[in-house]
This record gives structure tokens, C-alpha cells and sequence, in this order.
């Protein structure tokens, strides 16, 4: 199975209070920096979890720090 | 029967802002009103320690309501902020109220689930032992033990305690409650020389256990979600609350959220919300649902018995 940014920017949509930034966040840029904050990843990374049944130690969680990230850390642990 | 006769508390006058803490931690007003869901914190005097709350909660019940100390018989503090390792806190209230000597005390340590539990063990072993007229405390001051420079716990909790009232003819009785504990996460929330929490495990077992037990508490009491007039949640902070109503499919109407001007009470946040909806007789079933450090859960519900 092969993640796609679309993927994430759907799963991030899903998230109440970002509803409306999902699809206009820069794919490449940090998540902080966007506006973000730690709450609503909190709520990203669960979801990850449940949609991918892929357990997300608390030590990678640093590295998930934009769409990008996450992409390339699912992929390599899905598919590696 | 035994139930709720009526509930007290006390909350610390002093109040400290968190928007000046906003550079500190780097955060802004929307996160503290939106996501945590704490504008000040309660904090109680230095030298007050849990049973100095419960007297002024206790204080406060006898402003409210006939009660005849001489017939105490069952004293019982919710804490894990305790005035001492040893002895226990409810015996230091027992002597500060001037309780008749055949009353049983004890402490409940649990946290956030510990108003549930200890509605739960209190009328549980007040009937058992044929026990009257009870006295269960929650007092939690988490002033002593937060680190201040700790952005995930120093935003969050505030200072109170609360005294329910425990006997016959009462306003609310409880129905089945279920609980529920996740120990191998014991250290998501731990106090060592200061408190800690991983924020990211207390959030996933509350978004992905209390929706759920939630549900299934409404069930085992042979009743519809529909047929609960208020869901009493603890308030962890605001995000964690509305990921619950959003998880369960509550209308946000039934789900009351009142920490903004106090903080996180812990044991104490549950009995605060319930305290003012005691007299309010359009309600006839109550669910409170406390969860938290443990990790630990309850859920149960309250029906009226009478206005």
C-alpha cells in the first residue's frame, strides 16, 4: 500500500479545527509553523494510527512534522 | 436507598492568568480558550494543605444544608495530593470537624476517575455496613506538585475541593457503574519529584476508551443515550472533551464545560459541575464519566430521586 500526501490531507481534513486549512497547507513546510498546534496533531497522529492500524512510538513523533514526513515515514514503515 | 443529599465546595479566591503565561509557553489565546479550555487558575494559600480544603468544603455544606455532625458516621477523602504519606487525610478531617469517635475513614487514591469511584465504594460500603450519613471529599491541590515551567501541565490544573453529602431520601441515586484501568500506561501521568505527562498517551486513551465505555455505561443501566439529560465529562481540557462529544455523537447542549475561571480540579472537577444541576428538576439522568492518571477510568449514572 502506497500513502499519498492526498491521503493525509484527507485524514487531516478530518480534524474538526483544521477542516478548512487541509488542503492549503504547504505539503513541505513544518506543521508549527503553519498554525498548527500540538493539540490538533495529537488528533492527525491517532488517526494515522487507526486508518493504517500502525502503532507510532512517542520517539518518532519529532520526525512527523509535516505532510511530507509523513508520507515518507508511513510508506517506510508500511512497505519497508 | 442511599444517594446524593447535596454536594459543596471550595475553590481558592486567588487566580492565576494564564494569558501571562502565553510568551512563556509560546502559545496563544485561542489555544488556551479553544484547546486547553483555562483562562486562570484557582491556587489555594501555602500553608493550606487537602484537609484544610475539605474543612472550608465542609464549611461550605453546613451554609447549605441541616447536617448534624454527631451523625457522621462515614468520612471518606478522594486524594492523591495528601496532607502526609501518613497518616491518611480523612482522619486529619475526621479531627478537624470534631467527628464521634464510631466513624469510619478512609482515603480513595485515584485522581480523575476518583469522584465516580468514590460515589461508587462510599454507598457500596455505607449500605453493606448499614452506615447513614456519609461524608466523601475530593480535594486535589496540584499547586504543590506542578512544575511551573512545564507547558503541559502548568497551563491545566487548578486548586478545589468539594464534600458530597451521603444518606437516605436523597436528591440523586446512582445506577451501575462501570470502571476501567490501563496500568501498563502507569506512568503517563506520574509524580516523582514534580509532576509529569505524556500528553500524547493520556489523549489517545481517553479518545480511544471513554466514547466507548461512555456508550456501554448508558446500556448497562437499560437506558438510551437519548435519555441522558447531561453528560457530566471530566474536564481533562477543552480538545479532549470535544473529542469525546465528537467520538460519541453528543449534542454539545448536554455536555457542560465550566473549568475556564478554575483549571482541571481533578477529583474535584465532576462534583463542581454536578454541585449547581443538584436542584435543577427538568434533569432526570445524569452520566459523569472521570478519567485520568492510572491510567484510570468510571463512568456511572445519576437518576433524580426527588427535587
Amino acid at each position: 500500500m502506497m500513502v499519498s500526501e492526498e491521503d493525509i490531507r484527507s485524514i487531516i481534513g478530518q480534524v474538526e479545527s483544521l477542516k478548512e486549512k487541509a488542503y492549503s497547507i504547504d505539503g513541505n513546510k513544518d506543521f508549527a509553523s503553519q498554525g498548527i498546534d500540538s493539540l490538533d496533531m495529537l488528533s492527525v497522529y491517532l488517526m494515522i494510527q487507526e486508518r493504517y492500524n500502525v502503532e507510532i512510538p512517542d520517539e518518532d513523533i519529532p520526525k512527523l512534522d509535516s505532510i511530507k514526513s509523513i508520507v515518507e515515514y508511513l510508506n517506510s514503515r508500511l512497505n519497508g | 436507598m442511599l444517594g446524593i443529599k447535596e454536594i459543596a465546595s471550595y475553590v481558592p479566591n486567588e487566580r492565576r492568568s494564564n494569558y501571562e503565561l502565553m510568551g512563556k509557553f509560546d502559545v496563544g489565546s485561542e489555544f488556551l480558550e479553544k484547546k486547553i479550555g483555562v483562562r486562570q487558575r484557582a491556587i489555594k494559600g501555602k500553608q493550606e494543605r487537602a484537609s484544610d480544603m475539605c474543612v472550608k468544603a465542609f464549611e461550605a455544606l453546613v451554609n447549605k444544608t441541616d447536617i448534624d455532625l454527631s451523625q457522621i458516621d462515614c468520612c471518606v477523602v478522594v486524594t492523591q495530593t495528601p496532607d502526609f504519606n501518613i497518616p491518611h487525610t480523612s482522619a486529619i478531617v475526621h479531627g478537624k470537624l470534631g467527628l464521634k469517635e464510631n466513624c469510619a475513614c478512609f482515603d480513595i487514591s485515584l485522581g480523575c476517575s476518583g469522584y465516580v469511584y468514590g460515589l461508587a465504594v462510599v454507598i457500596s460500603f455505607m449500605e453493606a455496613n448499614n452506615l447513614r450519613h456519609g461524608l466523601l471529599f475530593t480535594s486535589d491541590p496540584y499547586s504543590e506538585i506542578v512544575d511551573e515551567n512545564d507547558k503541559n501541565t502548568a497551563l491545566l490544573f487548578g486548586d478545589a475541593s468539594t464534600v458530597t453529602y451521603i444518606g437516605e431520601e436523597p436528591k440523586f441515586t446512582l445506577g451501575k457503574t462501570l470502571f476501567g484501568t490501563w496500568g501498563k500506561e502507569f506512568d503517563a501521568l506520574i509524580k516523582k519529584e514534580k509532576l509529569s505527562m505524556n500528553g500524547r498517551s493520556v489523549f489517545n486513551f481517553t479518545v480511544l476508551k471513554i466514547p466507548e465505555h461512555i456508550k456501554r455505561t448508558v446500556e448497562e443501566n437499560n437506558l438510551k443515550m437519548e435519555d441522558i439529560d447531561l453528560f457530566l465529562l471530566h474536564p481533562g481540557s477543552k480538545y479532549i472533551v470535544d473529542m469525546i462529544v465528537a467520538r460519541t455523537g453528543i449534542d454539545k447542549s448536554r455536555v457542560p464545560f465550566e473549568m475556564y475561571d478554575y483549571g482541571n480540579t481533578v477529583s474535584s472537577s465532576i462534583p463542581l459541575m454536578l454541585e449547581n444541576r443538584l436542584d435543577k428538576n427538568d434533569i432526570r439522568y445524569m452520566l459523569l464519566s472521570g478519567y485520568g492518571v492510572g491510567l484510570s477510568w468510571a463512568t456511572t449514572v445519576l437518576r433524580r430521586e426527588r427535587p
